[in-house]
């Protein structure tokens, strides 16, 4: 929301990005603009902001994270921040969003901190829409975990931009957790030159749109892990683009999505392996798992490969039910439903195997089994 | 006599040291054992004299016949004659045995109207089945074929100097035994680098040399004699 | 290692365009197109069919999703051409340079071999033509469209069009505006064609554009194969390709379609190709891209009918300055119909393979299976190569899956076979081979050797 108490700067980035909006396009590639649906219900002009305040949505364990954060709120900033220089636009909702954010913050972690508990962004719209702005920057040698649990109510809209900057020797653990009933947009993008286990859970219900942006400098390293289960009208678009800018970097991607009812999924995993990417390798697999007649899913997992010092993998596919499966599960006594929601529930679950962190596990398996319970109403 | 003569090797590989001056003979119609603790640098010298491209030469020289080697190319040294039974034979998707066999004795032998039959005559001495012949090379081969597939190579393309890199490990002990046959009756006319680790093969051949290397470095050499002065005391003993 | 010779210049040589008896002045309006026809002295429905697709072909704009097209232009290239006069059956016949273009392409050993009867088309039309007297006898109908059209008009009629509408796409619309030439096939009910069928084409005047097209029918439980082979001198000036083939393979039917291309770096190669697959009925693609400039091909398979499967194997090689942008698409319309897609893409020397496939499950069509598996080789960090396989699926019971690897030759293998005395050179060319061995398998024998040395060919430049 524009607001005149506001920095010029700010005042002026908003305008640009306005700009940018207008002129970019609803996907950063042409090739996928075939599968853009649903596009007015990404657009948020139909909603007020109801609060333009920066209420609370951070939290986080005070002694834990003591003296070892700043968090500025972009409205207070003096000057343009440099990260603001850093990334750019893929597409138009992204512009759109970073024009009109009503919460924006940037959020700066000392260096050589090792911290078990989540720093939490809490993304809740109970009405209207919420537009947000986040900036991470994680210094050197640390490990850091990051929880962003979106939820927006019926016919609310929540977007989000955020970026992240990760430097070297560091280890960023970021989970993203969507359970909105209304409009979901979420933008990530990030720079690495350290490690990065970004999981997320989408189980929207509404119209959820996701877009990862990686851009991995020298030695770093990327795990994705992205499960959906889509039930009733849900619709997904996503897009996981990996780039290896530099040399010896290692990305590996898993995707798994459960397919129910009318709901649909479309993925885009793209795996770019750039010139100076010597020494790198990429693996991207996507499968969805498809349980009704009227679910519908594409997928796109795309490789972009400029060198040759590199290997790269993917394998996608799309499967009903193993019917042998069913029939054991339901000789042992569970009725159809129950052994529907066994095996999906397990082929959701497989994706984010390998977590270290229990709680974090705890947390997704609830949210799974929480979902699943659509079968049983 | 032609001769593999190595003076005051150095190599490194990802810029670390492998090899610290090594000095070694290889003659034509002589058995050499090399022998040594895993990580020496056996398997090192045995690429380096075949020119494996992985690793850098920073001092010392190999020389076959007065000839500098480490000017040549690989395919050049192995038209000189020097071959190399690898370690861990690569495998090649597509690429089909039998191709690969005339074609690789085409180049350094001429061609052979008779070869055909001469593979799967040598084949069967050696147990290997000759439907390998229609197979990808060394694709769906067990450890102790792909072994026996090296040796059918020396056998065919009859080297003057062949470096069997640990050829002995993972066959069984019919192999062991054939190959001991072939070390012997192709010894005549062709000289040997045995890099071992297994007494078993010693049982069936009377080396002319042996080596004893450890951190890159040939610690020890002599006659047949040395071996048994291993197998009592082990290598530690050596140094 | 025997050593193959190769004669170069056999695939870059060109015979005087002096002797073309009707060339049209470049450029394209509906009065050129009209003349075409008039000139072929076509029925009006063919007339019709021409101008109709003008309209489409103006009125759609250049493709941009793919390989870079801007650089044609439609002005410069001259739609028609006729080499001679008549047609014929006997090879000495011919005009001395056509028949010394041919000799130096080997075709007459081709036919010594008996191959087939050997079709071969020289610009826009087919002037030899020796159809053996065994397919006559089996009631297969093999000659060039044109001919088709004249003596079987109903049969064409019937089929002309009906895979690939006019509208599908600029390409196949200037096609099917100014075609001229490619074959016809007729196999009858429960024949099958013994020997491959073959045909050769070949783009000779400069600027000269080639619009063939190609319609094969084969009825119900007959089976063919079809061999197309392309090689093309070099010219200067950019020259187009534009052709369409048909095929419909009509209940427990079976064709198989060979295409080995080699075009000249110049040429921009912008081909559609769709199969109707009914009933029980199996299509193959066989096809390998090489040379052009741009190549843009998606040989299609509709899988109309239950039990229909389809099999797509191909090779892209893009050298210098080429760009191969070519896949498959494999459309399930029924129950348990079934597609196998296999890919092989080998780029160097800034060379540029991008593979684009769909495999689409429209709703109803159950119990399918299409499985997809797409190999890259990269040699240099001035290569790309790119991957998007599609998949929409809009029916639960069916089971897609899709694999791709990207990498280059390994060190290893490279040292192996170094150390059995071959060449860099020698020891590329071999993994290469290898890495595309199950496509040479699906190669007649005379054929494959060919092809292996066209591989070698295009791999010039492979060692720096």
């Amino acid at each position: 929301m524009k607001n005149e108490t506001e920095p010029d700067w700010l005042l002026e980035y908003r305008k640009e990005e306005k700009d940018n909006a207008d002129r970019l396009s609803l996907e950063d590639k042409k090739i996928f603009l075939k599968y853009v649906e649903r596009e007015s219900e990404l657009y948020f002009d139909d909603l007020q902001e109801k609060n333009n305040e920066l209420d609370e949505f951070l939290y986080y364990d005070k002694d834990a994270f003591k003296d070892k954060l700043e968090i500025k709120n972009i409205k207070d900033l003096e000057e343009k921040p440099d990260e603001f220089y850093k990334f750019k636009d893929r597409d138009k909702i992204e512009a759109l969003i970073n024009s009109d954010f009503s919460k924006g913050v940037v959020i700066t972690f000392k260096d050589d901190i090792n911290i078990g508990k989540p720093l939490m962004i809490k993304q809740t719209v109970k009405s209207g829409r919420k537009l947000a702005k986040i900036i991470l920057v994680i210094g050197k040698n640390s490990k850091l975990y990051i929880n962003d649990e979106v939820d927006s109510y019926k016919n609310a809209y929540s977007g989000q931009n955020i970026d992240i900057i990760l430097e070297e020797d560091s280890e960023l653990n970021f989970m993203l957790l969507d359970k909105s009933k209304g409009r979901s947009i979420t933008n990530l993008n990030l720079i690495t030159k350290g490690k990065v286990n970004f999981i997320s859970l989408l189980i929207n219900e509404n119209v959820s749109r996701n877009r990862l942006g990686m851009n991995m400098l020298e030695h770093s390293e990327v795990n994705i892990q992205q499960g959906l289960i889509g039930n009733n009208e849900s619709y997904f678009d996503i897009e996981s683009e990996v780039i290896h800018s530099e040399k010896n970097t290692n990305s590996n991607l898993n995707y798994k999505a459960v397919l129910d009812n009318s709901s649909k999924a479309v993925y885009k995993g793209v795996i770019r392996q750039e010139k100076h990417a010597s020494n790198s390798y990429a693996y991207l697999s996507e499968h969805s798992l498809i349980l009704d007649k009227n679910a519908k899913s594409i997928s796109v997992p795309s490789l972009e490969i400029e060198t040759n010092e590199l290997k790269a993998y993917h394998s996608a596919s799309s499967q009903p039910l193993d019917k042998d499966v069913l029939f054991y599960a339901m000789s042992r006594g569970l009725d159809r439903n129950n052994a529907v929601k066994m095996i999906a529930t397990g082929f959701i679950e497989s994706v984010f195997n390998n977590i270290e962190n229990t709680e974090l596990v705890d947390t997704l398996k609830n949210s799974i089994e929480n979902k699943m319970m659509y079968l049983n109403s | 006599m032609e001769q593999i003569e190595i003076k005051g090797l150095e190599v490194s590989v990802n810029q670390k040291n492998v090899l610290n001056g090594v000095d070694l003979l290889v003659q034509r119609g002589k058995i050499h054992v090399l022998m040594g603790p895993n990580g020496s640098g056996k398997s090192t010298l045995a690429n380096v004299i075949m020119g494996n491209p992985k690793y850098t030469v920073k001092s010392g020289s190999i020389k076959f016949n007065e000839e500098d080697l480490l000017k040549l190319k690989v395919n050049e040294r192995a038209k000189k004659g020097i071959f190399l039974a690898f370690q861990e034979p690569v495998e090649i998707s597509g690429v089909n045995t039998m191709n690969f066999l005339v074609t690789a004795h085409t180049t350094l032998k001429g061609k052979d109207p008779e070869l055909r039959k001469e593979i799967i005559k040598k084949m069967n001495e050696l147990n290997l089945p000759d439907s390998f012949l229609k197979r990808s090379l060394n694709e769906g081969f067990s450890g102790g074929e792909k072994k026996r597939f090296e040796l059918l190579q020396v056998m065919l393309l009859k080297p003057k100097i062949a470096i069997l890199d640990e050829i002995d490990s993972g066959m069984d002990i019919d192999s062991v035994r054939m190959l001991g046959e072939v070390t012997k009756n192709l010894s005549k006319d062709t000289g040997f680098l045995m890099i071992t680790h297994n007494d078993h093969i010693l049982d069936y051949i009377k080396p002319d040399v042996v080596s004893v290397m450890k951190d890159g470095k040939i610690i020890k050499s002599g006659d047949y004699q040395l071996i048994e002065q291993i197998k009592k005391e082990g290598y530690k003993q050596l140094i | 290692m025997e050593k193959i010779e190769f004669d170069y210049s056999k695939y870059d040589f060109k015979n005087s365009t002096a002797k073309y008896k009707i060339l049209f002045n470049e450029g394209l309006s509906e009065e050129v197109v009209r003349r075409i026809s008039k000139l072929k002295d076509e029925p009006e429905w063919m007339t019709d069919f021409r101008t109709t697709a003008y309209k489409f072909f103006v009125k759609r704009p250049v493709p941009e999703w793919g390989a870079d097209l801007s650089k044609i232009n439609f002005e410069n290239i001259t739609y028609f051409a006729r080499a001679t006069d008549k047609k014929t059956d006997n090879w000495a016949d011919l005009p001395e340079d056509i028949r010394d273009t041919y000799d130096k392409l080997g075709i007459p050993e081709a036919e010594k071999k008996s191959l087939s009867g050997v079709e071969v088309m020289y610009e826009s039309e087919v002037v030899y033509n020796s159809i053996k007297k065994e397919l006559e006898e089996l009631g297969v109908i093999f000659c060039d469209t044109d001919t088709a059209i004249k003596k079987y008009p109903e049969l064409v009629k019937k089929y002309f069009g009906k895979v690939i509408s006019p509208n599908d796409n600029k390409f196949a619309a200037l096609n099917s505006a100014v075609w001229s030439g490619g074959s016809f096939i007729y196999v009858p009910k429960g024949v099958k064609v013994p020997m491959p069928l073959q045909a050769y084409f070949r783009i000779n005047a400069a600027n000269m554009g080639q619009f063939e097209r190609t319609l094969i029918i084969a009825d119900e439980g007959a089976d063919v194969t079809y061999i197309e082979g392309c090689t093309a001198p070099v010219y200067s000036k950019d020259s187009l390709h534009a052709a369409v083939v048909e095929v419909i393979a009509h209940k427990n039917a079976h064709v198989k379609y060979i295409t080995v291309q080699n075009w000249s770096s110049d040429v921009y190669n912008l081909v559609t190709k769709r199969a109707f697959a009914y009933e029980n009925a199996f299509v193959e693609w066989i096809d390998a891209n090489m040379g052009s400039k741009v190549t843009e091909k998606y040989p299609s398979v509709y899988l109309m009918e239950p039990g229909a499967k389809s099999n797509v194997l191909s090779v892209a090689l893009a050298n210098k300055g080429q760009h191969q942008d070519t896949g498959t698409k494999a459309v399930h319309l029924a129950p348990n119909t079934s597609s196998v897609i296999r890919s092989k893409s080998i780029c160097l020397n800034g060379g540029r393979t991008t593979y684009r496939g769909l495999v689409k499950v429209k709703k109803g069509a159950t119990d399918v299976k299409s499985s997809t598996r797409c190999d890259a080789l990269i040699f240099d960090d001035i290569s790309r190569t790119d991957t998007y396989p599609y998949m929409e699926v809009d029916e639960k019971e069916s089971t897609i899956s899709h694999e791709a690897s990207v990498g280059k030759i390994g060190d290893e293998q490279l040292f192996y076979l170094e150390s059995r005395g071959l060449s860099e050179l020698e020891a590329i060319n071999m993994i290469v081979l290898g890495f595309i061995s199950e496509f040479v398998e699906e190669l007649p024998i005379e054929f494959a050797v060919e092809f292996n040395r066209l591989i070698k060919i295009n791999m010039e430049g492979a060692v720096g």
